[in-house]
């Protein structure tokens, strides 16, 4: 039965506004000769160490912190700096005295900065390296400013003063991402290029310096976030850091061992990373170039000699930029059935995306020096959909052949994948949606292939064009993968294949005999390089704030560009930036999900939700009805446990690699850890990606699946430890009818951890800050916390949401005053979570735990209809269908910039949400793109005929 | 481990480094002698070239600075650059010395005095270090750290 009636009958399409992914005109990329003349030199043998103890206030200030200068890996000098102003006289005696005693050195922090941190680091191009650095830098800093550099990944960066001497290098610090930031020393301010050079001897650049966050190495290494402790245990080392009662005590000489320990671990952390990247043999790429896991990716690239395509190919035009960006969707997720217990089987495609990329050969493009590109009959690309069948779509052959196209469609009733506000709020997001007329847009192939397959019905073709890979690039390399003795020929293999392949057969076939661990550590490699090859470096793009701001060039899709209006962000595409290989990627993805879905709907079946690679498939022992809302008989098709192999058999030869099997797997949690034994697994699911799965106990209470709960929505929050679970737990027991209690901690306000990491979320406390020294201030990269007012107290036009200095104590956050983010005006409250109906002065009721829950469990899903064809709202429960849309109008954006947007809930001003790239206003009239402080008419005479016109 | 940095010495690794990233590599070397002493050598990592190759064989050396007497040697060329880059150590007062103080002149005659010793010692003996300081790191690497132990060599 195609379709499964997703494309309902008798709708009215509701009209809304596309968003597609603009293109950001960017200047082609050239070398930098000069820069290649001086190159880079890398780290000298000298390296800093260091790490800052601070206050446990709102300030976060220095107390007193330690470093270690090594020479070629062996301790050359040890010491202590301090703030004078925050250590007590006794305190510092303390600290001489143990000083003394330890062999180590004391200094104040302005010394440490001037004798050790610049010299080693700056003057001798040393590592610097750290736990945290960015928050260190901002710990020693006297001010910092916003970077105005012309370095396009630095602009807006903090710019940190570290000294009082102007010959010496602030320190610009780059956000990028949670944990990670770009470091810079840069050059004195008011020196001239030539005073530099002749001071440094002549023709030579000021040194950027070297730098080595050691959380971002560990997370870039083994994808997951550490504390130092937890990471010198996973890591082995010999020191161990220390424990300490009381951090705002009096400095002690157990806390000065503590501080000085940290700065060991610290070192003995960085040395196991160290050694251990150096067995991946990525020489070609220094250990502090690795930022995330998208470096090791991108350095393996660099090992084979290959360059961006952006370098190589000069002539592929601007305006198919931006149809591929045009074309370009992330992930499918999506609720199809909403708030109803159903028992399932969870299925997943294993590695999606590099399946993807390997069914479609992509290899071809990566290495390619150009990408060629054609027009073709647009008749004969529509007979070709037209004429498809499931069956095909099955057949590797499909894959490799025929899906680099891209093709401008007019929707005629189809289920494309839609970029659209579907909600009462601005969020934005992507669903499939039953599209009907509206202006002609442009789709992958693929996207039009799962259209077809899924609904039963293909758009109309307007435009088809046909791409191939060109030559490959010269003198690339062969590469051994990770030291094993695995060479790859980048010219007849196809990397992310073999990588996915080796994966799998680690101590099989291959490297036997590796012990546990390194098999692990080697998997891990492989996972991560795979992906960020076949997907994530390919559509990397920066977002740069500009202190001025300025326009944007974007690229329309007929060829032209149009400037936005002067905005303060701007995307620049990454050195591996591929858009091409990124969309057909995630097409092919989402065409992979389509073909699992219509499998199960040719069987009578259903699905609970889907999520990028997973499918929650209905499906009891035996088979059967369940109820289920939305449907005319009130109950949907499972089908039994055997069917199940059915649709995940039928991807066994869309296999690309050497392995077998099928690429949609079973998943472990549908097992029985005890005997290994199929179970009965459930699902409730609210909105996409806030779902749960779970077990029934012997009383049919629900027991939450180990961590099958999606945080999403929640894990920006700061419960008790395992809230999580407690909070699905909780849900599921009051839904499914079980007189549940409450968790205690429900009447607490629901607070949130942010990190102060841009100048934005800084202007809170501007009037907070007035008037302090800087270092009794809050400053970049010290903690808050965030709260969200009641919504009452919102609508009467009080504040979106409350920040305030991180504050561990529960208790004392609700005495602590709470500031405006989104004004600077210096108003604060204290916040309360009882007394809902008084108005207390100086004092805001803010959300509790209990709010969350309320709206959370009932959280609309907006990108859905429920059976009356309405959106999805609160009270929809049962069987979803598509929504359908008549587009309104199309408009550029770009990526999300901002963390906090997977948490629509506090995504609370306009510098949180993606970028957006508004056509410029037009005449009126004629028609022509007004300038200056033209408004309505480009010239008086367009005015007079418009005017004479309406009459 | 180091407890008595002087300004000197910093300054020295300073100018060593800054050396280095101008000639565009941490080890230095004439391309036509065995000159490494980033001081006497110019251009950039692979053409790098000394002074004395340039041509610049004898050059005159002005032996307490030029603003403290005319006395002038004749040194070999790369000498001559070594030690000009020492008097980058000098208080800017004692080898610029505007008035002709004479306690400066004497300041600078010491200084220069040190600075040939500095001179003859390391560009003489420079190489022994480094070279058993590598050699101390290839035994602990193949007998572990107390090697001197594991070959029964005495150290006192």
């Amino acid at each position: 039965m195609v379709g499964h009636d997703r494309i309902r009958d008798n709708v009215i399409p509701e009209e809304r506004e596309i968003f597609v992914r603009g293109w950001v005109v960017s200047p082609r990329l050239r070398r930098n000769r000069d820069r290649d003349r001086l190159r880079d030199l890398g780290p000298s043998e000298w390296s800093v160490v260091f790490d800052c103890e601070t206050t446990t206030d709102s300030s976060q200030r220095l107390r007193v912190g330690s470093y270690h200068v090594r020479h070629d890996g062996r301790l050359w000098e040890t010491g202590y700096f301090y703030d004078p102003d925050a250590l007590t006289a006794s305190e510092i005696l303390t600290l001489r005295n143990h000083a003394l005693g330890a062999g180590a050195k004391v200094m104040t922090r302005l010394e440490f900065v001037d004798t050790v941190l610049l010299h080693y680091g700056w003057e001798l191009s040393g590592l610097v390296i750290g736990f945290n650095l960015r928050f260190d830098f901002s710990r020693i800093a006297t001010r910092h400013t916003k970077s105005r550099t012309r370095l396009t990944s630095m602009r807006g960066a903090f710019s940190f003063t570290v000294t009082d001497d102007p010959t010496k290098p602030t320190i610009q610090v780059q956000p990028a991402g949670a944990k990670s930031a770009f470091y810079r020393f840069a050059a004195p301010a008011r020196r001239s290029a030539e005073q530099r050079n002749r001071d440094a001897g002549g023709d030579v650049a000021t040194s950027p310096g070297y730098f080595v966050d050691v959380a971002t190495l560990a997370k870039a290494l083994t994808s997951k976030a550490w504390r130092l402790g937890d990471l010198a245990a996973e890591l082995d080392t010999d020191t161990r850091k220390l424990a300490v009662d009381d951090f705002g005590a009096a400095i002690t000489p157990q806390f000065l061992d503590y501080a000085m320990t940290d700065c060991q671990v610290t070192w003995e952390c960085f040395e196991a990373l160290q050694n251990r990247y150096r067995g991946y043999g990525l020489t070609k790429t220094p250990l502090h170039q690795v930022f995330s896991e998208a470096s090791i990716g991108k350095a393996h690239l660099r090992q084979m000699g290959l360059q961006g395509w952006r370098h190589t190919d000069q002539a592929f035009p601007d305006w198919l930029i931006a149809v591929t960006l045009e074309t370009y969707y992330g992930g499918r997720t999506e609720t199809r059935i909403r708030r109803t217990a159903t028992p399932g089987v969870l299925v997943d495609f294993a590695s999606q995306y590099p399946t993807s990329y390997a069914l479609q050969d992509m290899w071809r493009y990566q290495i390619a020096a150009t990408v060629r590109w054609e027009d073709e009959d647009a008749a004969s690309v529509q007979s070709l959909i037209d004429s498809i069948d499931l069956d095909e779509v099955l057949e590797p052959e499909m894959w490799g052949d025929e899906l680099d196209r891209l093709v401008l469609v007019e929707p005629t009733g189809n289920l494309l994948v839609t970029r659209a506000a579907f909600g009462a709020d601005l969020t934005r997001n992507v669903a499939v949606a039953n599209r009907i007329g509206g202006a002609p847009q442009w789709y992958t192939l693929a996207d039009v292939i799962a259209a077809k397959i899924e609904g039963g019905t293909a758009p109309r073709i307007l435009r088809s064009i046909r791409l191939h890979p060109g030559p490959p690039q010269n003198h690339l390399r062969l590469i051994e993968v990770a030291g094993s003795g695995k060479i790859i020929d980048p010219y007849e293999d196809d990397f992310v294949s073999r990588l996915v392949e080796l994966r799998r057969t680690i101590g099989t076939d291959w490297h036997q005999g590796i012990d546990q661990e390194a098999a692990e550590q080697l998997g891990h490699l492989l996972k991560i390089t795979v992906n960020a090859v076949s997907y994530g470096t390919a559509i990397e793009q920066n977002v740069n704030e500009y202190a001025n701001p300025v326009q944007v060039a974007i690229g329309r899709t007929d060829g032209t560009t149009y400037k936005t209006p002067p905005q303060h962000r701007k995307e620049t595409p990454g050195a591996w930036f591929h858009p091409l290989i990124a969309t057909l990627v995630a097409a092919g993805g989402r065409l992979l999900l389509a073909a699992a879905m219509r499998l199960v709907h040719d069987l009578g079946g259903e699905y609970t939700f889907c999520d990028t690679d997973s499918l929650f498939i209905v499906a009891t022992q035996h088979g059967g009805n369940i109820p289920c809302a939305g449907t005319p008989t009130g109950t949907i098709k499972a089908l039994s446990w055997e069917q199940v192999p059915e649709v995940t058999e039928r991807f066994n030869q869309l296999n690309p690699f050497d392995t077998g099997g099928s690429i949609l797997e079973i998943e472990d949690e549908n097992l029985d850890p005890d005997d290994g034994q199929q179970r009965e697994v459930w699902c409730w699911s609210i909105a996409s990606k806030r779902y749960a799965l779970y077990t029934l106990d012997a009383d049919g209470r629900p027991v939450v699946l180990g961590d099958r709960r999606s945080e999403h929505g929640l894990g920006h929050l700061l419960g008790p430890p395992g809230w999580i679970t407690e909070w699905w737990t909780h849900l599921l027991g009051i839904e499914l009818g079980f007189d549940h209690p409450e968790p205690g901690w429900f009447d607490q306000p629901a607070i949130g951890r942010l990190t102060v990491s841009s100048h934005h979320e800084l202007a809170a406390f501007k009037t907070h800050n007035k008037d302090r020294p800087y270092t009794s201030q809050v400053r970049p990269f010290g903690f808050l916390l965030i709260t969200q007012p009641d919504p009452f107290d919102t609508s009467s036009g009080g504040p979106r949401s409350l920040v305030a200095p991180y504050e561990s104590d529960p208790d004392r956050r609700l005495s602590q005053q709470w500031l405006d983010r989104g004004s600077d005006d210096g108003a604060s409250w204290t916040i309360r979570t009882d007394r809902p109906d008084e108005h207390i002065d100086g004092s805001i009721l803010v959300a509790s735990y209990r709010d969350y829950f309320t709206s959370y469990r009932a959280h609309p899903e907006s990108k859905a209809a429920g059976a009356n064809g309405e959106r999805a709202g609160l009270r929809t429960r049962g069987l979803l269908h598509p929504r359908t849309i008549r587009a309104k109008g199309l408009s550029r954006i770009g990526k999300e910039a901002n963390r906090l947007s997977e948490n629509p809930e506090l995504v609370l001003d306009k510098t949180d949400r993606a970028i957006d790239y508004p056509e410029p206003p037009v005449c009126e009239h004629c028609g022509t793109q007004l300038v200056g402080r033209q408004r309505q008419w480009c010239s008086d005479k367009c005015r007079k005929r418009h005017q004479r016109e309406a009459r | 481990m180091n407890y008595e940095e002087t300004e000197a010495a910093r300054n020295r690794r300073t100018r060593l480094e800054q050396g280095y990233r101008r000639l565009g590599t941490r080890q230095p070397q004439c391309s036509r002698c065995l000159e490494s002493d980033p001081a006497a050598l110019t251009g950039v990592h692979p053409n790098i070239v000394c002074y004395e190759c340039l041509g610049h064989r004898i050059e005159g050396d002005h032996f307490d600075g030029r603003a403290n007497s005319d006395l002038v040697f004749p040194i070999p060329g790369n000498d001559h650059r070594a030690r000009s880059a020492l008097q980058g150590d000098w208080p800017v007062e004692t080898l610029r010395n505007p008035e002709g103080s004479p306690l400066l002149r004497a300041a600078a005659a010491i200084r220069s005095w040190l600075d040939f010793l500095w001179l003859i010692i390391t560009r003489a003996l420079r190489w022994v270090a480094p070279a058993l300081e590598k050699l101390d790191r290839l035994l602990e690497d193949r007998l572990g750290p107390k090697w001197w132990v594991t070959i029964g060599f005495e150290t006192t």
